[in-house]
Parts: structure tokens; C-alpha cells; sequence
């Protein structure tokens, strides 16, 4: 019997294109799980990770149930692991944007905080911060001038807070290398802080501050009070300057 | 039908779930959340020294995830694809420890 005889009676016949895009339709399609199926691949995979992290040894006790937190809390804030793992998710967690757990401090603990933020930021960028009548904050760093509302300066405050009192702790303990690690990470925090604030254009500027901005053009490459590294900084004109 | 709902329903689609009662389905996502994290955090453990393990561990007591993931982002080059790497190698083994 040739094809066509084992179909011609068949009035809902679909074809071979009809045939193979079903096949390929059903080839997507995920493969339903049966709920024990399920809770056994998910027991299997739990064994192999209780193994693995038994494994680990010394390594492993090293993981605290922070790092599950970190995880959790990290991630699902943005995109859920599952819905990444299924495609489902339209981009990959953005860890720069977690909600943040800064606590504020009292007035005192932010005006001292907010005194280290100032080191901080000189030792990034030779500029200072300053804080303007309406309470935001003026920044310099890498040849910009951005402006920090008072909810994000005192998040930055706050954190400023936390990484000098971690750094006192570490100092105190002799930690050098825990000093240079918590150093870089407040670093690179600080500096992705300031890169999302309000980046204030040429035209908003005072000639005084265009003035400064050419003057540090100029000599680049010659200072590298920008990259935070121990070089020759430089003052930037604060707030007030940059008032017109 | 709000946007969450309709990421459930795909997440529940691709996971080849959705014949299961959805108690038990909540579970099984629940689950898997945590294989996948348990997986993160031993990559994570792997891929630190020992010097930038214990300076994590610190870094974890100040509670502040925004400077933990400060800290992760600098020790890890291009954190988010390895954790999206690990979320679906996951997912990828469960489904097919699922049919075996």
C-alpha cells in the first residue's frame, strides 16, 4: 500500500508538512511530570547537593546560612531562579538594584557617616561632596558632577557607617587582608552609588566648575586621584560654586 | 490577570507541571528554589579563596545586601550569568531526573 492509499479516506488527513510541524510542536512541548516523578528528581537532587556540600569538609562548614540568605534574598528580589532557569525571566537579575537594607542612623550617626562618605569619596575621586540648601548632595568623581538626593545620601551614609565600622573592627584586628577586601567592595559600592545619581549637565554648571573640569582634562594622566589608588588628588568647587 | 500570575503559569508550563495539584506544585517550585540556591552557594564557595571566603563571612554579618553583593560582584566576573547558568543546569537536571 503506497501513501496516498493508506490516506484518501481520511477527510482530516494533515500531510507531511502538517505531520512534521506537529512533531516539531510536540518536541517543544515540556514533557508533563507526574507528582512523584517530580518529588523524586527533587530528593535525588537534594542527596547530591547534601553529598557534594559533605564533600566540601572544612570548606563547607564555611558556608553559613548567610549565603542562603544572600542568595535568596538577592536574587528573588529581582528575578525569581526558577523563572530564570525556565527562560521565563526577561533578564537576568540585576544585583545593582536589590532593595536596599540600610538602616538610618540618628542625626548624630548620619553626620558622622556622612563625614566618612566625604574620605570615602576623596580617596575615590579627589572631590569632595557638599551638601546643598535643598539637602542634596553635589558630587565630583571622574571628570562629572552628579547630584544625590537626601534618601539616596542617607542609604550612602548609612553604608559609609557600616563599612567604618567594619574597617575599625578589621584594623583593630590586624586583619590586613580582610582591610583591602572590604575596602575595594565599599569602593566599587560607592562608586556604583553615585554613578546612578543625576548626572548634572554642562549647561547647569557654574564657569567655575567647567573651569575645574578642563583644568582636570588637562591633567589627566598625570594624577590618579581617579582611581582611588594613592595618587594626587585633587579639590573639586562644591555646592556652593556650583550655585550660579 | 496581573503580570506575576502569567510568569507562574509559563514558569509552571516549562517546569511540565501544570497537571499537578497546585499545593503541590507551589512545593515543587518552592524546592527547587532552594536546590538552586544550595547550588549557587557551593559554586560560590568554590570559586572564592579562602582569604575573600572569610571576608565574605564578615561582609555577611553586617546584614547589608546591598554591600554582600558588592563584595560577589567583585569577586565574580559577571555574576548574574553564573547564576543563570546554575538555574538552569538545575532546572535541566531535575526535569530530566524527573522522567528517568
Amino acid at each position: 500500500m503506497n501513501r496516498s492509499e493508506g490516506l484518501h479516506h481520511d477527510e482530516n488527513q494533515i500531510g507531511e508538512p502538517g505531520i512534521q510541524q506537529a512533531a516539531e510542536v510536540e518536541s517543544q512541548r515540556p514533557e508533563l511530570l507526574t507528582a512523584a516523578g517530580a518529588k523524586s528528581a527533587l530528593e535525588k537532587q537534594g542527596e547530591a547537593l547534601r553529598a557534594e556540600e559533605k564533600e566540601q569538609g572544612p570548606r563547607a562548614s564555611k558556608v553559613p546560612s548567610g549565603w542562603k540568605k544572600w542568595a535568596g534574598i538577592a536574587i528573588l528580589s529581582g528575578a525569581s531562579l526558577v523563572q530564570m532557569g525556565c527562560g521565563q525571566a526577561e533578564k537576568s537579575p540585576d544585583l545593582d538594584n536589590r532593595p536596599r537594607a540600610e538602616k538610618l542612623e540618628d542625626k548624630e550617626g548620619q553626620d558622622k557617616n556622612k563625614e566618612f562618605l566625604g574620605d570615602i569619596l576623596e580617596s575615590i575621586s579627589g572631590g569632595e561632596m557638599t551638601i546643598k540648601e535643598d539637602g542634596n548632595a553635589v558630587v565630583y568623581m571622574g571628570g562629572k558632577y552628579y547630584e544625590l538626593n537626601q534618601n539616596d545620601l542617607a542609604k550612602m551614609a548609612g553604608k559609609a557607617g557600616n563599612y567604618s565600622e567594619r574597617l575599625e573592627r578589621e584594623k583593630k584586628g590586624g586583619m590586613k587582608a580582610f582591610v583591602e577586601t572590604t575596602r575595594r567592595a565599599m569602593k566599587l559600592d560607592i562608586v556604583g552609588d553615585i554613578s546612578r545619581g543625576r548626572e548634572i549637565p554642562q549647561n547647569e554648571l557654574s564657569e567655575n566648575m567647567r573651569n575645574f573640569l578642563e583644568s582636570v582634562k588637562d591633567t589627566q594622566g598625570k594624577s590618579s586621584g581617579n582611581s582611588g589608588s594613592g595618587g594626587k588628588t585633587v579639590a573639586a568647587p562644591g555646592a556652593e560654586e556650583f550655585l550660579k | 490577570m496581573n503580570q506575576k500570575i502569567i510568569l507562574d503559569e509559563k514558569v509552571i508550563s516549562a517546569l511540565g507541571i501544570a497537571t499537578i495539584p497546585q499545593a503541590e506544585q507551589e512545593d515543587i517550585v518552592k524546592k527547587l528554589e532552594e536546590n538552586i540556591q544550595r547550588k549557587i552557594v557551593l559554586a560560590l564557595s568554590k570559586n572564592l579563596n579562602e582569604e575573600e571566603l572569610k571576608a565574605f563571612e564578615a561582609i555577611l554579618k553586617l546584614k547589608d545586601v546591598k554591600i554582600m553583593n558588592a563584595f560577589i560582584s567583585s569577586a565574580v566576573p559577571d555574576i548574574n550569568e553564573f547564576i543563570k547558568n546554575i538555574a538552569v543546569s538545575t532546572i535541566e537536571e531535575f526535569k530530566k531526573l524527573a522522567v528517568a
